[in-house]
């Protein structure tokens, strides 16, 4: 063997490496394993990394919360249609403005055998309630909840502050752990609860494992092994879609939806989600604070097209507003900025800035589908008018820890989801309190505290028409679009997608299964 | 390592002789591809950051020949552009870097015991620091930018030509017309600038041809992980990375730019295969 072609082989297979690098995700692999086939254990593929499994922990329904809605158990739930059902409360009522009672099943058991009662349920409040606890999903409630109560073993009296419409609904997503195991263990790597699974083992960064409690009360789910993995990147998802690792992952970019359409393995689909997407803007730098300049980004940029083409063609832009129908209730007086990059250079000019500006739009990887091309398609059509934008990117956990100082980027692809649809709520995350917002808007913060205490659904619907046209006039986003919920599942695996992207073990059965 | 070999092949036996075809490949793949890159704005079909957002991922057609990609860009004019950025940058880092290994082999060698000792041990310490490493910490402190980016490939590769030049150095030094220069009253600088260096010159070249391939793989591979050039310009090792997840659906997107990747670097070896045979045939007939 001479010595050139022996060098020049080194070479190739060294370039090869290169393409390699892409290729490993790309060979169409034939794994064996999933739950078609295997009916002790079913693997679902998480978009985030985890971070705490605290039932006080508020994650996101893409990591954590997911994996604690397979573990824990709340007052109530909402079902794959959307309706509002009891899960520890067979029922509940209204006695005033402000005071619910919600009365509890018998014979609720921990995983470990412990009971649930209302004591337990009022300690879990108390646990919220208390600032010293620093959970994140205290102070949500200490704004809406005065005071837990447990008059008997069945029976919790919850006192709000003011009156609050959709309490029932806003408690589906609380769950309980128990007092003396929080006390004994640490909750975050050790929950204890008393829904349909519990924990086996858990490593954040990659996954967690399931399996059945034994102790549930409800309908026994049909797998006795859950393995979550962790799947932070869409080319992670696509690779374990084609090794047949998973046998259902969500947030896949359309764009790598298509090459599963003639699979064999998967089902496809794609549908409308709960997750409102926006450009939140940061006005603590001077050319944002002008309404002008904001306006003028929501005139330069054709949400139709980027929709449509990058999401799919169902996808419709948010009618100018930070709510989509059907998921929420919307104000259908509003209409979306029209692209329209000629008023948007004229408001720019007016705002003193005729030769353009510079902005910074940073994306968290992997978090929101097809993220990359959207900031992509933005900037070009931000560049028509004069607004040149640098699109930077970072993992998601950096990326969140500087959305909450006034050091974040100009502009951020970010979206909301929740596991309810109260919209006191839904329109809470853009007032000027809340801990991603980095503008002060005094106007808009007053109607959204009046629709929180709002004491029916008329004056509900008044005050939401009202703070939506507010922020509308005085946009202090870019109003995008709803993101889509993408899926491929086991064509062996009865599911019902839904909208807030939970992806819950209990939901999947075998097709044709009894 | 082949290219150190040289030196001493020259000494030895000569080996068969063979035909330059090989060579003569690789550097009209090179000059080609050079040439395609450089003229990239006139030869470029469509305009590489122009996007149609409706139609993406078109697969390769008689208007765009190598296909479209997630935006609806012409992945072509995508490939020749992103070669201008991808080889303009490992050509710059690489000149660097031998200007640097042969300025610190020959002081090196040259310099004394103290000299030899610090930079060999500095020189250690860098090869103990895997390349793709230090760019990464590097480049996550300083940003992503182009000076930021040079430098870094540089400092992940000087460490050869250092080794090569410090070597050639010391035996140049070692030879009897350098004594006799020194009694003739050169100083150390004239005998590096007349004598050391232009001896180290067709080494280095050869070096050079290996340097690059490395550097331009290391390039790639930090546009790739999202590290190097930034979009929307393009760079081959991040459009390999941007095609990724569409493989099995839209193989295009990365494998035009990948094949570029490997093109370049097996027509460098070539040539650069060729250089170093030229060069050892060079030595034998002086001696």
């Amino acid at each position: 063997m001479s010595r050139t072609s022996g060098r020049a082989l080194r070479a190739a297979l060294a370039g090869a490496a290169v393409l390699l690098m892409a290729g490993c995700s790309g060979a169409l692999g034939g794994g064996s394993g999933g739950a078609g086939t295997d009916t002790d254990t079913l693997t679902l593929g998480l978009s985030r990394q985890l971070t705490s499994l605290d039932p006080g922990s508020s994650g996101s329904i893409d990591g954590d919360a997911t994996v604690q809605g397979a573990i824990f158990s709340s007052l109530t739930k909402i079902g794959p249609d959307q309706k509002l059902v009891g899960d520890l409360a067979t029922s509940w009522r209204q006695d005033s403005d402000v005071q619910w009672t919600f009365v509890l099943r018998d014979g609720v058991k921990f995983s470990n055998g412990d009971p649930l009662d209302a004591a337990t349920v009022k300690w879990n409040f108390d646990r919220l309630l208390d600032p010293a606890t620093k959970l994140t999903s205290g102070p949500a409630l200490r704004a809406i909840i005065a005071r837990v109560d447990a008059p008997d073993a069945h029976t919790v009296v919850v006192t709000t502050k003011k009156p609050y419409l959709d309490l029932d609904e806003r408690l589906s997503t609380t769950t309980f752990t128990e007092q003396k195991w929080v006390e004994s263990h640490n909750p975050v790597l050790e929950p204890l609860g008393s829904g349909p699974y519990q924990l086996q083992s858990v490593d954040l960064e990659n996954g967690a494992t399931l399996v059945r409690n034994p102790n549930y009360y409800g309908d026994r789910p049909y797998y006795d092994k859950v393995a979550f993995k962790v799947l932070g990147t869409e080319a992670a998802r696509v690779q374990a879609l084609q090794s047949g690792s998973v046998d259902a992952a969500i947030q896949l970019d359309p764009q790598s939806l298509t090459q599963f359409a003639g699979s064999d393995r998967y089902t496809t689909g794609s549908q409308w989600s709960s997750w409102n997407m926006t450009l939140r803007i940061n006005e603590t730098k001077p050319p944002l604070q002008d309404p002008r300049v904001r306006q003028a980004l929501n005139y330069a940029v054709d949400k139709k097209t980027i929709a449509s083409s990058l999401l799919g063609p169902d996808i419709q832009p948010s009618s100018g507003q930070v709510l989509n129908a059907p998921y929420d209730q919307v104000n259908p007086d509003l209409q979306a900025y029209p692209h329209d990059p000629a008023k948007a250079r004229q408001l720019l000019a007016e705002a003193g800035y005729p030769n353009g500006l510079d902005l910074e739009l940073a994306l968290s990887t992997g978090t929101y589908i097809a993220s990359d091309p959207i900031a992509q398609a933005i900037a070009q059509q931000l560049g028509e008018v004069g607004i040149r934008i640098k699109v930077t990117t970072a993992q998601f956990p950096s990326w969140v820890q500087r959305s909450y100082t006034d050091d974040v980027a100009d502009l951020i692809y970010i979206g909301y989801s929740s596991g309810y649809r109260a919209p006191a709520e839904r329109l809470r995350i853009y007032t000027s309190t809340y801990s991603q917002s980095h503008f002060s808007d005094p106007a808009y913060d007053a109607l959204v505290d009046q629709l929180t205490t709002a004491t029916s659904r008329e004056q509900q619907t008044n005050l939401l028409d009202r703070a939506t046209q507010e922020f509308h006039d005085n946009p202090h986003v870019v109003f995008l679009w709803p993101q889509p919920l993408t899926w491929a599942v086991n064509k062996n695996l009865d599911w019902v997608p839904r909208p807030e992207h939970w992806l819950l073990p209990q939901d999947f059965r075998p097709k044709n299964a009894d | 390592m082949s290219v150190i070999t040289t030196s001493t092949d020259a000494v030895t036996a000569a080996p068969a002789r063979r035909r330059p075809v090989y060579g003569i490949v690789g550097s009209v793949v090179v000059v080609a591809v050079a040439v395609l890159t450089i003229a990239a704005p006139l030869v470029a079909p469509h305009d590489p950051l122009a996007q149609d957002l409706t139609g993406l991922l078109r697969p390769p057609s008689a208007v765009h020949p190598f296909g479209t990609d997630e935006l609806g860009r012409d992945v072509l004019s995508r490939v020749l552009h992103g070669g201008r950025v991808a080889l303009g940058v490992s050509l710059v880092a690489t000149v660097l870097s031998a200007v640097l290994g042969v300025g610190l082999g020959v002081v090196a060698a040259l310099g004394g015991r103290y000299w030899d000792a610090t930079l060999g041990r500095l020189a250690d310490v860098q090869l103990a620091v895997p390349g793709i490493l230090l760019a990464l910490v590097v480049l996550a402190f300083a940003g992503s930018g182009t000076v930021a980016l040079v430098v870094v490939l540089a400092l992940g590769s000087w460490v050869l030509n250092f080794r090569i030049a410090r070597v050639h150095a010391t035996f140049v030094a070692a030879q009897p017309f350098i004594e006799a220069a020194r009694l003739a009253g050169a100083s150390t600088v004239e005998v590096v600038r007349r004598h050391v260096v232009p001896a180290l010159g067709p080494l280095v070249l050869v070096a050079a041809t290996l340097t690059f391939s490395t550097v331009l793989l290391l390039e790639s591979s930090l546009g790739f992980l999202g590290l190097g050039v930034q979009p929307p310009t393009p760079d081959w090792g991040q459009m390999v990375a941007s095609g990724q997840a569409q493989l099995a659906g839209a193989w295009w997107v990365s494998i035009f730019p990948g094949a570029a990747l490997v093109v370049v670097i097996v027509g460098v070896q070539l040539a650069g295969d060729r250089l170093a045979e030229r060069f050892s045939t060079a030595g034998r007939a002086d001696e």
